[in-house]
C-alpha cells in the first residue's frame, strides 16, 4: 500500500472518530447542564479548555453556550469542529475512492453534505440531541459498512488505528471535563448524575453496570473508562487493539514500544485517584503518550525518508494532536 | 409526452425526424415518455440530481472566484444511435486511430510521410507537441496513443464528421459509465422494452490493454493511474478508473526512478516496482528532468525509465504531436498513405491559415467561420465567427496574420440536436459524441460514448467547463 494512502486512511479514521466523539461530548455536557440544580455553574469554557482551543479567552466569563456549541459543531476555522472534521474526512475519502467500498464514500459524502444544516439545527437546545444523535448514528453506519464490506487488510487497519487513537484521546478528554464539572458540585467528585450522563454519552452506562458496578461513583467509572480491556471505548481497549494491529504490520518496533508505554500508564489510574490533582496530571500524561504513539506511526510508515524531502512537513491539520 | 409539440428547427434531430415523427429506434422511448406526467418526470429528475450529489460525481471549474466542485450535469433523455450506423462508426474510429499511431511512430523515426510529400515538414516544425525526447523510440504494437477520445458531430446533412482526436489525456469516460448506471438505477423500465447494448466492460478492457503493455514477464503487473491530484478537474475520473481497475492511484511524489531506471512507488513496506503508468498528467509536466523544471506533478527521470524500456506509459509521451488541429486536417491523407484505405469517417472541411489561399478566404469570411488555435483544448481560445462582435473578429484577424501556423478554420456546423428536458418541456439542444478507442495488443471501441449537450438554447459549446451537460448514449438494435 502507498504510504500516502496509508496516511490518508489513518487521518480519515481520526477525523470521523473526532466528529463522533465531539457530538457525544456536546450531548453529554448539555445533559449534565439540564440535570444541574439551579445555581450550579457549569462552565462552558471548561469544554473549550478540555478540547484545547486556546483561541477562546478562558478568563472571559462571558463565554456563552451558543458560542461554545457553535465553535465545536459549526466553526469553519476550528479544525476540530464537526463540520470541518467531516469535511476533512470526506476530502481524504475522495483521495481514497479506489481503496474504499463505494457505499462508504457515498455515505460519508452524504453525511458531509447534510452536516452544516444538521449542526445549525443543533444550536437550538431542543433539537440538539436529535441532530447530534444523527451524526453519531451516521458514523456508526460507516463503521459498520467498513467492518462488513471492506477486506480487513492493511488499508482497513490503518483506518482503524487512526480511529482507535483518536477515540482513546477523546475518552481521556471526556473524563477530564466530567471530573472538572463534577468538582464544582457540592461534595466534589460525588455528583452521581454527572457521571451517569457521561457514561450514557459514551454508550457505556449499561456495560458499566453489567461489568463493573451497579452503583455509579467516580472512581470505578474513571477506572472503567481508562482500564477496561473489553469495552470498546475504554482507553485500555483502544491501546490493546492498536497493539495487535501493529503486531501484524511490517517492522512495527518503534510504534509498538510507544503503544506499550502508553498502556502501562493506565495502571496508575487507581493510585492517581487517591491524590489531589492526581487525575488531571495523569490525563495530561496519557494524552502526551498518545501523541508519542502518533508520532512513532507517522515517522515509521508515512514520513518520507529524511534525505528525500526534508522540507515536506506534515500537511494535515488537526487540533493539538 | 410532448413529442408532437417538439419544435421543428432546421437541424438534424437524433430522435425526431423532419415530420415530427420519432425515428424507428426512438419509438419505444418516445412512447414511454408520452405515458409520463410532468410530475413523474420531475420526480425522476430530482431523484437523479440527488443521486449525483450523493455519489459525488463532480468536476472542478476553475475561475477567478476560486475552484468550485460542481455536480455533473445530466439530462435524462438519452441520445440514440442505431446499431447499423454504429458498426460503421466503430470501424471508422479504429481505422483512424491505427493510422494516427502509425503516423506518430513514423514521425519520431523514418518520417516516410514527409519524404513522400504527403505531410509538409513545416507543420511539424511549428508543432508545440513534438518532443525530441521521443526520437528513435519504437513502441510495442506500434501503439503510442493507447487511449483516444474522438469527438464526432453530425451536420445538417445528417453525416457524422470527426471534429477532433484527443490523443493526450482524453477525459469523460467515467461520466459515460456513470450516466448509464444512473439511467439503469432510475429508469429501469425503459431498458426492458428494447435491446440497448451494454457498456460495462470498458474498465476491464482498459485494464487488459494496460496489462498488455507490461515490459516484464509477470502475471500480475503493477499498474498505476498517475493523477495531478485531488484539485484537478478530472480527479473524479482518475479515482474512478483506478477503483474500477483495482489499480493504484498515485501522485508524482509517490513515484521515483532509481539509478537502474526502474520506477518504484513508496509503500508502507518500502519501494515497489511499477510496470505500467496510465498517466493523466500532461506531457510537459511528467518529468521535470526533461520538461518543466518546476513541475511538482511529475516524476524526475520518468522519460529515462521509459526510454530504457523499464516502464510503459499510456498514452506515450509525445503522442500529442498528432493531437493538433492542423495535423488533424491531414488524417484522411494518413489513412490513405499508411493503410491504403479510404477514410470511413470524413473530417469537417477545414481551412489552414498557413496556406495563403485558405488564409485569405478565412480572413474574408470570419463572420461565417469557427476559428480554432492549433493546441488548445476544452473550447478555450476559439472564435465563433457568426456569434462574435466586430471587435472580436478584428482581434482574431490580427492573431491569424501574426501566427498563421497556429490557426485553422471550419464552417459553422449545424450541429444535430437531441430533445432535452428544459423545465417540463422537451427542447432541442445541440450535441456532440465522444467515443473512446483503445489500442494495445488489440483494439476496441466503447459501445457508444459520452454525449455532451450544450444546455443553453442555440449554443454549440458542449464543454463541461463552459456550461455543457451530458446524456446517456444508447446503441439500439433495430427490428429486423
Amino acid at each position: 500500500m502507498l504510504a500516502r494512502v496509508a496516511e490518508n486512511l489513518y487521518w480519515m479514521g481520526r477525523q470521523l472518530e473526532r466528529a463522533e466523539n465531539t457530538a457525544r461530548l456536546v450531548n453529554a455536557t448539555t445533559q449534565v447542564l439540564l440535570d444541574s440544580p439551579a445555581g450550579i455553574e457549569l462552565g462552558w469554557d471548561e469544554l473549550t479548555r478540555v478540547m484545547g482551543f486556546p483561541n477562546v479567552n478562558p478568563s472571559s466569563s462571558g463565554v456563552t453556550e451558543t458560542e461554545v456549541v457553535r465553535l465545536l459543531l459549526l466553526d469553519q476555522d476550528n479544525p476540530g469542529s464537526i463540520v470541518v472534521s467531516l469535511r476533512h474526512a470526506r476530502e481524504n475519502a475522495r483521495s481514497l475512492r479506489e481503496v474504499l467500498p463505494r457505499e462508504v464514500w457515498e455515505q460519508l459524502n452524504n453525511l458531509h453534505l447534510r452536516a452544516p444544516a444538521l449542526m445549525t439545527a443543533a444550536l437550538d437546545r431542543s433539537r440538539r440531541h436529535a441532530a447530534l444523535r444523527e451524526v453519531v448514528d451516521a458514523r456508526l453506519l460507516l463503521a459498520g459498512l467498513l467492518n462488513e464490506t471492506m477486506s480487513h487488510d492493511a488499508a482497513f487497519q490503518f483506518l482503524r488505528m487512526g480511529a482507535l487513537l483518536e477515540r482513546a484521546d477523546m475518552t481521556s478528554r471526556i473524563v477530564d471535563i466530567s471530573s472538572a464539572v463534577a468538582c464544582t458540585a457540592p461534595g466534589g467528585l460525588g455528583m452521581e448524575t454527572t457521571w451517569i450522563s457521561i457514561l450514557k454519552a459514551l454508550s457505556a452506562f449499561q456495560m458499566y453496570r453489567r461489568h463493573k458496578d451497579v452503583r455509579v461513583s467516580p472512581k470505578p467509572v474513571v477506572n472503567f473508562l481508562f482500564s477496561d480491556p473489553r469495552f470498546p471505548r475504554a482507553i485500555r481497549y483502544c491501546l490493546d487493539s492498536v497493539e495487535s494491529i501493529l503486531a501484524e504490520l511490517p517492522a512495527p518496533a518503534d510504534p509498538l514500544r510507544a503503544t506499550r508505554q502508553a498502556a502501562r500508564l493506565l495502571s496508575k489510574v487507581e493510585h492517581s485517584l487517591e491524590l489531589n490533582d492526581g487525575l488531571p496530571v495523569l490525563i495530561d500524561e496519557v494524552q502526551q503518550r498518545l501523541c508519542e504513539v502518533h508520532n512513532a506511526i507517522h515517522e515509521h510508515y508515512f514520513a518520507k525518508p529524511k534525505s528525500e524531502a526534508p522540507e515536506q512537513a506534515q500537511t494535515q491539520s488537526m487540533a493539538d494532536v | 409526452m410532448r413529442c408532437e409539440n417538439y419544435p421543428k428547427l432546421p437541424f438534424y434531430d437524433e430522435l425526431i425526424d423532419e415530420h415530427g415523427v420519432p425515428r424507428p429506434t426512438a419509438k419505444a422511448l418516445c412512447a414511454h415518455l408520452e405515458a409520463q406526467s410532468a410530475e413523474e418526470l420531475r420526480a425522476r429528475r430530482e431523484a437523479i440530481d440527488a443521486a449525483i450529489m450523493t455519489m459525488g460525481i463532480s468536476f472542478t471549474v476553475y475561475s477567478d472566484a476560486g475552484n468550485i466542485d460542481r455536480a455533473w450535469p445530466f439530462d435524462l433523455i438519452p441520445r440514440i444511435v442505431p446499431e447499423s450506423e454504429w458498426k460503421l462508426i466503430d470501424a471508422g474510429l479504429k481505422q483512424r486511430l491505427r493510422a494516427l499511431n502509425m503516423f506518430i511512430e513514423d514521425i519520431y523515426n523514418e518520417q516516410d510521410i514527409i519524404r513522400e510529400g504527403v505531410f509538409p515538414a513545416e507543420v511539424l516544425e511549428g508543432s508545440a507537441n513534438y518532443l525530441t525526447a521521443c526520437e528513435g523510440m519504437k513502441l510495442r504494437y506500434g501503439a503510442w496513443a493507447h487511449i483516444c477520445g474522438t469527438d464526432l458531430v453530425r451536420g445538417g446533412d445528417g453525416v457524422m464528421y470527426v471534429l477532433e482526436d484527443n490523443l493526450r489525456v482524453p477525459s469523460g469516460v467515467s461520466y459515460m459509465l456513470e450516466n448509464r448506471g444512473l439511467m439503469k438505477r432510475l429508469l429501469p423500465e425503459i431498458f426492458a422494452d428494447q435491446t440497448i447494448l451494454p457498456l460495462d466492460d470498458y474498465t476491464t478492457r482498459l485494464y487488459e490493454m494496460l496489462a498488455s503493455l507490461c515490459p516484464r514477464e509477470t502475471d500480475r503487473p503493477v499498474i498505476v493511474v498517475l493523477t495531478p491530484g485531488v484539485y484537478n478537474s478530472a480527479y473524479f475520473e482518475h479515482s474512478y478508473l483506478a477503483q474500477q481497475m483495482g489499480a493504484y492511484l498515485v501522485e508524482g511524489t509517490d513515484l521515483s526512478v532509481g539509478s537502474d531506471d526502474v520506477v518504484t512507488m513508496r509503500t508502507v513496506v518500502g519501494p515497489r516496482r511499477v510496470d505500467v503508468i496510465y498517466r493523466r498528467v500532461d506531457d510537459k509536466f511528467i518529468d521535470p528532468e526533461v520538461f518543466h523544471k518546476d513541475s511538482v506533478l511529475g516524476v524526475p527521470g520518468l522519460i529515462r525509465a521509459w526510454r530504457a524500456g523499464k516502464v510503459a506509459i499510456a498514452n506515450a509521451p509525445g503522442s500529442g504531436v498528432a493531437d493538433d488541429k492542423i495535423v488533424y486536417t491531414y488524417v484522411p491523407d494518413m489513412i490513405r498513405f499508411y493503410l491504403n484505405e479510404e477514410p470511413i469517417l470524413p473530417n469537417v472541411p477545414s481551412y489552414l491559415c498557413m496556406r495563403e489561399e485558405d488564409r485569405e478566404y478565412v480572413l474574408a469570411h470570419l463572420d461565417e467561420l469557427v476559428v480554432k488555435p492549433a493546441n488548445e483544448s476544452g473550447g478555450y481560445g476559439m472564435l465563433i465567427g457568426p456569434k462574435a462582435t466586430e471587435a472580436e473578429r478584428a482581434e482574431f484577424a490580427k492573431l491569424i496574420i501574426a501566427e498563421p501556423r497556429n490557426y485553422m478554420a471550419q464552417p459553422m456546423l449545424a450541429l444535430s440536436t437531441v430533445p432535452t428536458l428544459i423545465g417540463d418541456e422537451l427542447s432541442p439542444r445541440h450535441v456532440d459524441l465522444r467515443p473512446f478507442i483503445l489500442q494495445g495488443k488489440e483494439m476496441s471501441v466503447t459501445t457508444g460514448g459520452l454525449t455532451r449537450v450544450a444546455m443553453r438554447e442555440g449554443s454549440i459549446v458542449v464543454n463541461s467547463s463552459q456550461g455543457g451537460g451530458s446524456k446517456d448514449t444508447w446503441i439500439v438494435k433495430e427490428d429486423v
